[in-house]
Protein backbone atom coordinates (compact mmCIF):
# COMPACT_ATOMS: atom_id res chain seq x y z
CA UNK A 1 0.00 0.00 0.00
CA UNK A 2 2.68 2.62 0.86
CA UNK A 3 4.61 2.02 -2.72
CA UNK A 4 1.24 3.05 -4.12
CA UNK A 5 -0.55 5.88 -2.44
CA UNK A 6 1.98 9.17 -2.80
CA UNK A 7 5.21 9.47 -1.24
CA UNK A 8 4.70 11.55 2.43
CA UNK A 9 7.32 14.51 0.77
CA UNK A 10 5.03 14.51 -1.91
CA UNK A 11 1.87 14.89 0.41
CA UNK A 12 3.95 17.69 2.47
CA UNK A 13 5.09 19.92 -0.96
CA UNK A 14 1.35 19.84 -1.51
CA UNK A 15 0.41 20.96 1.40
CA UNK A 16 3.20 23.48 1.81
CA UNK A 17 1.86 24.58 -1.56
CA UNK A 18 -1.78 25.23 -0.32
CA UNK A 19 -0.44 27.38 2.68
CA UNK A 20 1.55 29.43 0.44
CA UNK A 21 1.26 33.34 0.68
CA UNK A 22 -1.42 34.40 -1.68
CA UNK A 23 -1.58 37.99 -2.39
CA UNK A 24 -4.90 38.52 -0.71
CA UNK A 25 -4.14 41.89 0.81
CA UNK A 26 -7.14 42.86 -0.73
CA UNK A 27 -9.06 40.67 1.02
CA UNK A 28 -11.42 43.46 3.00
CA UNK A 29 -12.38 44.83 -0.05
CA UNK A 30 -13.61 41.57 -1.71
CA UNK A 31 -15.42 41.17 0.95
CA UNK A 32 -17.25 44.18 0.75
CA UNK A 33 -19.18 42.87 -2.55
CA UNK A 34 -20.25 39.78 -3.71
CA UNK A 35 -18.34 39.92 -6.90
CA UNK A 36 -14.27 40.28 -7.32
CA UNK A 37 -12.83 42.83 -9.78
CA UNK A 38 -9.53 43.54 -10.25
CA UNK A 39 -7.22 45.04 -13.17
CA UNK A 40 -5.16 43.24 -15.18
CA UNK A 41 -2.85 44.08 -18.68
CA UNK A 42 -4.97 47.91 -18.79
CA UNK A 43 -8.53 46.19 -18.52
CA UNK A 44 -11.03 45.51 -15.74
CA UNK A 45 -12.26 42.14 -14.83
CA UNK A 46 -14.64 40.73 -12.22
CA UNK A 47 -15.82 37.15 -11.22
CA UNK A 48 -19.41 37.38 -9.75
CA UNK A 49 -22.37 35.28 -8.35
CA UNK A 50 -23.75 33.19 -11.13
CA UNK A 51 -27.81 34.36 -11.51
CA UNK A 52 -30.46 31.93 -12.66
CA UNK A 53 -29.72 32.76 -16.50
CA UNK A 54 -25.97 31.21 -15.43
CA UNK A 55 -27.15 28.03 -13.74
CA UNK A 56 -29.34 27.28 -16.49
CA UNK A 57 -26.79 27.23 -18.74
CA UNK A 58 -24.32 25.64 -16.62
CA UNK A 59 -26.94 22.99 -15.55
CA UNK A 60 -27.27 21.93 -19.21
CA UNK A 61 -23.50 21.68 -19.71
CA UNK A 62 -23.02 19.57 -17.16
CA UNK A 63 -25.79 17.14 -18.03
CA UNK A 64 -24.31 16.78 -21.31
CA UNK A 65 -20.67 16.49 -19.81
CA UNK A 66 -21.82 13.46 -17.37
CA UNK A 67 -23.86 11.68 -20.65
CA UNK A 68 -20.34 11.90 -21.94
CA UNK A 69 -18.46 10.91 -19.70
CA UNK A 70 -21.17 7.78 -18.48
CA UNK A 71 -20.81 6.07 -21.89
CA UNK A 72 -16.45 6.54 -21.97
CA UNK A 73 -15.88 3.19 -20.28
CA UNK A 74 -12.00 4.18 -20.01
CA UNK A 75 -13.80 6.50 -17.19
CA UNK A 76 -14.30 4.79 -13.42
CA UNK A 77 -16.99 5.97 -11.33
CA UNK A 78 -15.27 6.96 -7.33
CA UNK A 79 -16.86 3.49 -6.28
CA UNK A 80 -15.38 1.26 -9.27
CA UNK A 81 -11.99 2.81 -9.15
CA UNK A 82 -12.34 2.17 -5.46
CA UNK A 83 -13.28 -1.94 -6.20
CA UNK A 84 -10.35 -1.30 -8.09
CA UNK A 85 -7.65 -0.23 -5.79
CA UNK A 86 -8.57 -2.51 -3.39
CA UNK A 87 -8.70 -5.46 -5.66
CA UNK A 88 -5.16 -5.00 -7.58
CA UNK A 89 -3.07 -2.79 -5.55
CA UNK A 90 -4.46 -3.50 -2.06
CA UNK A 91 -5.32 -0.17 -1.46
CA UNK A 92 -8.83 -0.13 0.62
CA UNK A 93 -10.42 3.18 0.98
CA UNK A 94 -12.60 1.76 3.61
CA UNK A 95 -9.77 1.69 5.73
CA UNK A 96 -7.93 5.10 4.59
CA UNK A 97 -11.68 6.60 5.86
CA UNK A 98 -11.82 4.42 9.52
CA UNK A 99 -7.85 6.24 9.98
CA UNK A 100 -9.67 9.38 8.97
CA UNK A 101 -12.08 9.51 11.15
CA UNK A 102 -10.03 7.99 13.92
CA UNK A 103 -7.45 11.03 13.16
CA UNK A 104 -10.72 13.38 13.21
CA UNK A 105 -11.78 11.92 16.84
CA UNK A 106 -8.79 11.86 18.41
CA UNK A 107 -8.31 15.66 17.47
CA UNK A 108 -12.05 16.27 18.86
CA UNK A 109 -10.68 14.39 22.09
CA UNK A 110 -7.67 17.10 22.43
CA UNK A 111 -9.86 19.93 21.61
CA UNK A 112 -12.05 19.39 23.99
CA UNK A 113 -9.26 19.13 26.72
CA UNK A 114 -8.04 22.21 25.48
CA UNK A 115 -10.85 23.74 25.29
CA UNK A 116 -11.30 22.99 28.80
CA UNK A 117 -8.42 24.17 29.74
CA UNK A 118 -8.70 27.38 28.50
CA UNK A 119 -12.28 27.60 30.47
CA UNK A 120 -10.46 27.10 33.29
CA UNK A 121 -8.11 30.11 32.55
CA UNK A 122 -4.65 27.59 32.52
CA UNK A 123 -1.79 29.60 32.19
CA UNK A 124 -0.08 29.12 28.19
CA UNK A 125 2.40 26.97 29.31
CA UNK A 126 -0.14 24.18 30.25
CA UNK A 127 -2.18 24.60 26.72
CA UNK A 128 1.03 24.36 24.39
CA UNK A 129 1.33 20.35 24.78
CA UNK A 130 -2.80 20.38 23.30
CA UNK A 131 -1.84 22.64 20.26
CA UNK A 132 1.06 20.85 19.55
CA UNK A 133 -0.97 17.37 19.70
CA UNK A 134 -4.14 18.88 17.48
CA UNK A 135 -1.69 20.60 14.94
CA UNK A 136 0.02 17.06 14.62
CA UNK A 137 -2.98 15.42 14.02
CA UNK A 138 -4.05 17.91 11.83
CA UNK A 139 -1.81 17.62 9.43
CA UNK A 140 -2.15 14.18 9.34
CA UNK A 141 -5.47 14.23 8.44
CA UNK A 142 -4.69 16.71 5.71
CA UNK A 143 -1.82 14.45 3.92
CA UNK A 144 -4.27 11.21 3.92
CA UNK A 145 -6.97 13.45 2.36
CA UNK A 146 -4.65 14.82 -0.08
CA UNK A 147 -3.29 11.13 -0.77
CA UNK A 148 -7.03 9.77 -1.20
CA UNK A 149 -7.59 13.61 -3.65
CA UNK A 150 -4.78 12.25 -5.85
CA UNK A 151 -6.16 8.47 -6.29
CA UNK A 152 -9.13 9.59 -7.29
CA UNK A 153 -7.94 12.22 -9.37
CA UNK A 154 -9.38 11.07 -12.34
CA UNK A 155 -12.50 9.54 -11.39
CA UNK A 156 -15.59 10.41 -13.12
CA UNK A 157 -16.41 12.45 -10.54
CA UNK A 158 -13.45 14.16 -10.37
CA UNK A 159 -13.30 14.60 -13.70
CA UNK A 160 -17.33 16.49 -13.68
CA UNK A 161 -16.51 18.39 -10.49
CA UNK A 162 -13.36 19.97 -12.29
CA UNK A 163 -15.35 20.82 -15.73
CA UNK A 164 -17.77 22.35 -13.18
CA UNK A 165 -15.02 24.47 -11.99
CA UNK A 166 -13.92 25.27 -15.60
CA UNK A 167 -17.79 26.15 -16.24
CA UNK A 168 -18.63 28.21 -14.29
CA UNK A 169 -15.35 30.72 -14.17
CA UNK A 170 -16.68 31.22 -18.03
CA UNK A 171 -20.02 32.06 -16.67
CA UNK A 172 -18.95 34.11 -13.98
CA UNK A 173 -16.05 36.48 -15.61
CA UNK A 174 -17.17 39.64 -16.77
CA UNK A 175 -14.81 42.12 -18.68
CA UNK A 176 -15.81 45.76 -18.67
CA UNK A 177 -16.02 46.82 -21.97
CA UNK A 178 -17.25 50.38 -22.62
CA UNK A 179 -17.54 51.53 -19.29
CA UNK A 180 -20.18 48.09 -18.97
CA UNK A 181 -19.51 44.77 -17.75
CA UNK A 182 -20.20 42.45 -20.34
CA UNK A 183 -19.05 38.44 -20.12
CA UNK A 184 -15.73 37.89 -21.40
CA UNK A 185 -16.43 34.94 -23.73
CA UNK A 186 -19.28 34.25 -25.21
CA UNK A 187 -18.98 30.64 -25.74
CA UNK A 188 -17.33 28.04 -23.50
CA UNK A 189 -15.21 27.09 -26.49
CA UNK A 190 -13.54 30.39 -26.44
CA UNK A 191 -13.22 30.63 -22.92
CA UNK A 192 -11.02 27.23 -23.01
CA UNK A 193 -8.99 27.87 -25.95
CA UNK A 194 -7.88 31.45 -24.17
CA UNK A 195 -4.58 31.35 -23.58
CA UNK A 196 -3.43 33.70 -21.07
CA UNK A 197 -3.29 31.49 -17.96
CA UNK A 198 -2.42 33.85 -15.53
CA UNK A 199 -6.15 35.78 -15.63
CA UNK A 200 -7.90 32.03 -16.36
CA UNK A 201 -6.19 31.04 -13.21
CA UNK A 202 -6.61 34.20 -11.36
CA UNK A 203 -10.62 33.94 -12.71
CA UNK A 204 -10.88 30.53 -11.41
CA UNK A 205 -9.27 31.26 -7.88
CA UNK A 206 -12.00 34.33 -7.18
CA UNK A 207 -14.20 32.29 -8.06
CA UNK A 208 -13.45 29.64 -5.93
CA UNK A 209 -13.85 32.00 -3.27
CA UNK A 210 -17.02 33.35 -4.04
CA UNK A 211 -19.49 31.24 -5.78
CA UNK A 212 -21.66 28.90 -3.35
CA UNK A 213 -21.84 25.13 -4.41
CA UNK B 1 -0.84 33.34 5.58
CA UNK B 2 -3.85 32.07 3.76
CA UNK B 3 -7.73 33.70 2.89
CA UNK B 4 -9.23 31.50 5.97
CA UNK B 5 -6.28 32.77 7.92
CA UNK B 6 -6.84 36.86 6.84
CA UNK B 7 -10.69 36.29 7.12
CA UNK B 8 -11.00 35.45 10.45
CA UNK B 9 -8.31 38.28 11.63
CA UNK B 10 -10.53 40.71 9.99
CA UNK B 11 -13.62 39.48 11.46
CA UNK B 12 -11.64 39.51 14.87
CA UNK B 13 -10.49 42.90 14.74
CA UNK B 14 -11.66 45.15 17.43
CA UNK B 15 -13.07 47.82 14.79
CA UNK B 16 -14.77 44.81 12.14
CA UNK B 17 -16.31 43.48 15.59
CA UNK B 18 -17.76 47.19 16.42
CA UNK B 19 -19.37 47.33 13.23
CA UNK B 20 -20.56 43.94 13.40
CA UNK B 21 -22.37 45.07 16.79
CA UNK B 22 -23.13 48.26 15.69
CA UNK B 23 -24.62 46.97 12.60
CA UNK B 24 -26.98 44.55 14.50
CA UNK B 25 -28.17 47.53 16.16
CA UNK B 26 -28.86 49.93 13.31
CA UNK B 27 -30.35 48.88 10.19
CA UNK B 28 -29.19 51.53 8.33
CA UNK B 29 -25.34 50.50 8.74
CA UNK B 30 -24.44 47.43 6.87
CA UNK B 31 -21.20 45.21 6.33
CA UNK B 32 -21.61 44.70 2.94
CA UNK B 33 -22.58 47.02 -0.36
CA UNK B 34 -25.38 44.25 -1.30
CA UNK B 35 -28.15 42.91 0.69
CA UNK B 36 -28.53 39.70 -0.90
CA UNK B 37 -26.93 36.86 -2.37
CA UNK B 38 -24.05 36.83 -0.31
CA UNK B 39 -21.01 35.38 -1.71
CA UNK B 40 -19.35 32.19 -0.25
CA UNK B 41 -16.59 34.72 1.39
CA UNK B 42 -19.18 37.17 2.73
CA UNK B 43 -21.17 33.95 4.43
CA UNK B 44 -17.79 32.60 5.92
CA UNK B 45 -16.89 35.94 7.15
CA UNK B 46 -20.31 36.30 8.43
CA UNK B 47 -20.07 33.31 10.64
CA UNK B 48 -16.69 34.28 11.85
CA UNK B 49 -17.48 37.10 13.16
CA UNK B 50 -20.45 35.82 15.15
CA UNK B 51 -17.26 33.63 16.45
CA UNK B 52 -15.47 35.88 17.39
CA UNK B 53 -18.31 37.97 18.75
CA UNK B 54 -18.89 34.66 21.30
CA UNK B 55 -15.40 34.51 22.41
CA UNK B 56 -15.08 38.07 22.74
CA UNK B 57 -18.33 38.14 24.85
CA UNK B 58 -17.00 35.45 27.16
CA UNK B 59 -13.94 37.44 28.25
CA UNK B 60 -16.13 40.32 28.53
CA UNK B 61 -17.81 38.22 31.26
CA UNK B 62 -14.70 36.88 32.55
CA UNK B 63 -15.00 33.20 31.40
CA UNK B 64 -11.86 32.82 29.60
CA UNK B 65 -8.69 34.69 29.45
CA UNK B 66 -7.54 37.13 26.24
CA UNK B 67 -4.87 34.79 25.56
CA UNK B 68 -7.43 32.39 24.04
CA UNK B 69 -7.33 35.09 20.97
CA UNK B 70 -3.69 34.38 20.48
CA UNK B 71 -4.10 31.33 18.27
CA UNK B 72 -6.67 30.11 16.10
CA UNK B 73 -6.49 26.56 17.76
CA UNK B 74 -7.19 27.88 20.79
CA UNK B 75 -10.59 29.76 19.52
CA UNK B 76 -11.17 26.95 17.86
CA UNK B 77 -10.98 24.31 20.84
CA UNK B 78 -12.55 26.55 22.84
CA UNK B 79 -15.63 27.21 20.82
CA UNK B 80 -15.44 23.49 19.97
CA UNK B 81 -15.68 22.89 24.36
CA UNK B 82 -18.60 25.61 24.58
CA UNK B 83 -20.76 24.34 21.80
CA UNK B 84 -20.59 20.84 23.25
CA UNK B 85 -20.64 22.01 27.06
CA UNK B 86 -23.86 23.83 26.37
CA UNK B 87 -24.81 21.45 24.63
CA UNK B 88 -25.14 19.23 27.40
CA UNK B 89 -26.09 21.60 29.45
CA UNK B 90 -29.59 22.21 27.35
CA UNK B 91 -30.37 18.36 27.31
CA UNK B 92 -29.82 18.31 31.49
CA UNK B 93 -31.79 21.80 31.45
CA UNK B 94 -35.69 21.02 31.43
CA UNK B 95 -37.38 23.38 29.34
CA UNK B 96 -39.48 24.92 32.39
CA UNK B 97 -41.07 27.14 29.73
CA UNK B 98 -41.79 25.11 26.71
CA UNK B 99 -45.18 26.67 26.45
CA UNK B 100 -43.62 30.06 25.63
CA UNK B 101 -42.84 29.60 22.09
CA UNK B 102 -43.86 32.30 20.04
CA UNK B 103 -46.58 31.63 17.40
CA UNK B 104 -45.79 33.86 14.32
CA UNK B 105 -48.42 32.74 12.36
CA UNK B 106 -51.25 30.70 12.66
CA UNK B 107 -52.01 28.81 9.41
CA UNK B 108 -55.83 29.67 8.58
CA UNK B 109 -58.13 26.41 8.00
CA UNK B 110 -60.32 26.07 4.92
CA UNK B 111 -63.63 27.70 4.31
CA UNK B 112 -62.59 29.71 8.11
Amino acid sequence: MENEIMKEDRAKEILDKIKENIDMSNLEEMIKNNFISWKYNDSEYRVRLLNRIDKDELYILLVKKLNSLLVDIEIKKESELKQIYKEKRNIDFDEIDKQIRKLQNERLSVQLKLGQAISEKVEESGLAEYRRQIEEISESIIKINIQKENLLAHSLEKILEAYELEAKTWLALDKKTDGEWKRMFNTFEEFRSFEDDVLITKAAHYNLLIQIK
Amino acid sequence: MNELTILRNLAKSVRNQNIFSTAKEISSIRLFHNVVDLSLLQQIYLSYLYFYHNIYTDIHLNKIKENVLKDEIYEDSYMEFKKRNEGNEDKDTPKKNKSLHIVFRKRKKKNE
